[in-house]
């Protein structure tokens, strides 16, 4: 389970679409690897999450993790490697214009919220409804209500995101990315930008998701949230996955050198 | 008193209609080349995105000889050289083509700066959603432009409308021109540069006024300083 190092991943062998439905993948990337000049920042990362399930990669900063968040949406084209959706080669080297769609498969939390300023959290919600799948207006704000009420906001659904605290923006986030019905959610470092009083609702946002059997990839330093809710836990150094195994034995029993000491520091 | 300001007042009550001619006509130049230079500085702005290298370094030798060169110089270039080329585009086709040159080095200048100051993670998140990239500019990027650019668009068109001045050097009868037409006939250089100071001053403040309305504006609705972050 642990020492993962070889660029094939271990769910290399069950073929994307023959998984039978429980065990259905949801998201593969098989070996990917990303160069920025000389830097190799990626180096053979493989991944597979099955339909519902809760992947959390961890990692010192400069790992890797968020790099490789952005190649599984295509926010970044890797050099090498292999992405499948339900089992759905995708082709990484197609025009940006052509990867839309893919992408809006896959919803994407930030860091740093990423709202549009200029626009209420309502607006923030139906805008790519309403531009990329065409829904009506009254359709797209009827689902951003309940998508506001599913992140305990429909009372803030005017004001602005100046107007709302950083737990609040990043709940309407997630709620803008929910409004494209996507099938996998990515979330890179979604509450390290918050106040520790602030984490909690986010948090508990994204266990709600997990209970509801969204398929998520989560970057995160939250440990307490990454044990409890996560079905795996990757562990990422010098842009490799060096561990990866269910979180408490990689939490509790880490086999590497550099995994014990990134424990170590961020336990105390 | 009645005597001393009353030829004073008559002689601009006389030069009025030349003075009005003159100001509307400064106003359709600044307005002709204001939207031109904006709109396409703008776009030159929008191609530097996704451009390559050599875009930029054709826009960099632009912007260096069209805000390097004084502003005179390029108007008497195009009032007295490029007839020799051909090109006979009469005083105000030659005032209007040569601030033109002008204004869009500045104005790609502006508009660079304010895409450069819409945060990174606003294209992500066009991106990220699925956002094709014309509808991520028009809806998300630009609009923040616009809030960006809002105070230096305005403080460079203040400027434009005075520059206009220059144009009395390539024979355009905008203000300055019927200003040293009048000076020369009546010899009351005094209340004449007072009186043309006073119509440059009024149209500029205009601007002015404009640009504190849109700041207020853009601080009611969205709490977003006009200042740049």
């Amino acid at each position: 389970m642990s020492q993962g190092a070889d660029p094939r991943s271990p769910a290399h062998e069950d073929s994307p679409s023959a998984g039978a439905m429980p065990t259905r993948v949801m998201v593969e990337a098989r070996a990917i690897v990303k160069r920025f000049g000389s830097n190799t920042i990626l180096d053979g990362v493989s991944l597979a999450a099955t339909s519902g399930s809760v992947t959390a990669i961890i990692g010192a900063s400069g790992s890797g993790k968020s790099t490789f968040l952005r190649c599984v949406n295509l926010l970044i084209r890797p050099d090498a490697g292999e992405l499948f959706l339900d089992g759905q080669r995708i082709d990484t080297d197609r025009r940006e214009r052509d990867l839309l769609r893919y992408r809006c498969e896959i919803g994407m939390v930030f860091q740093s919220y990423n709202l549009f300023p200029h626009m209420s959290a309502l607006q923030n919600i139906i805008e790519a409804p309403m531009i990329v799948h065409r829904v009506s207006r009254a359709e797209a704000v009827e689902r951003a209500m309940g998508l506001l009420d599913k992140v305990r906001l429909r009372h803030r659904a005017e004001a602005y995101p100046h107007q709302l605290s950083g737990g609040e923006q990043q709940r309407v986030a997630i709620a803008r990315a929910l409004a494209m019905r996507p099938r996998v959610m990515l979330f890179d470092e979604v509450t390290s930008a918050l106040d520790p009083e602030l984490k909690g609702e986010v948090l508990a946002t994204m266990r709600d998701l997990a209970a509801d059997g969204m398929t998520m990839i989560v970057v995160s330093h939250e440990m307490s949230f990454v044990r409890q809710v996560a079905s795996e836990v990757l562990f990422m150094s010098g842009g490799r996955i060096i561990e990866r195994g269910a979180p408490d034995s990689i939490l509790d029993r880490p086999q590497s050198p550099e995994l014990s000491a990134f424990v170590a520091r961020i336990m105390d | 008193m009645d005597e001393a300001l009353s030829p004073t007042m008559d002689m601009i009550i006389s030069l009025w209609p030349r003075f009005l001619d003159a100001t509307l006509l400064t106003l359709a130049i600044f307005v002709i080349v204001s939207v031109m230079s904006t709109t396409i500085g703008l776009l030159a702005a929008l191609a530097t995105i996704g451009a390559g290298r050599w875009l930029s370094m054709v826009l960099a030798a632009y912007g260096w000889v069209f805000r390097g060169v004084p502003e005179l110089v390029i108007l008497l270039f195009c009032y007295l050289a490029l007839p020799q080329l051909g090109l006979d585009l009469g005083p105000v086709g030659a005032a209007v083509l040569g601030f033109t040159l002008i204004s869009t080095a500045y104005e790609i200048e502006i508009f660079k700066a304010g895409l450069a100051g819409v945060h990174r993670g606003q294209f992500e998140a066009a991106r990220a959603l699925g956002i094709p990239l014309p509808s991520a500019l028009r809806r998300i990027v630009l609009p923040q432009v616009v809030r960006i650019v809002a105070t230096p668009w305005i403080t460079y068109a203040t400027g434009s409308i005075k520059r206009i001045s220059i144009a009395s050097a390539v024979a355009v009868t905008e203000i300055m021109q019927v200003t040293k037409q009048a000076i020369a006939f009546s010899h009351q250089p005094f209340t004449l540069i007072l009186f043309a100071s006073a119509l440059y001053a009024t149209m500029a403040s205009i601007l002015m006024i404009a640009e504190i309305i849109a700041a207020r504006r853009f601080k009611q609705r969205f709490g977003l300083s006009t200042e740049l972050p």
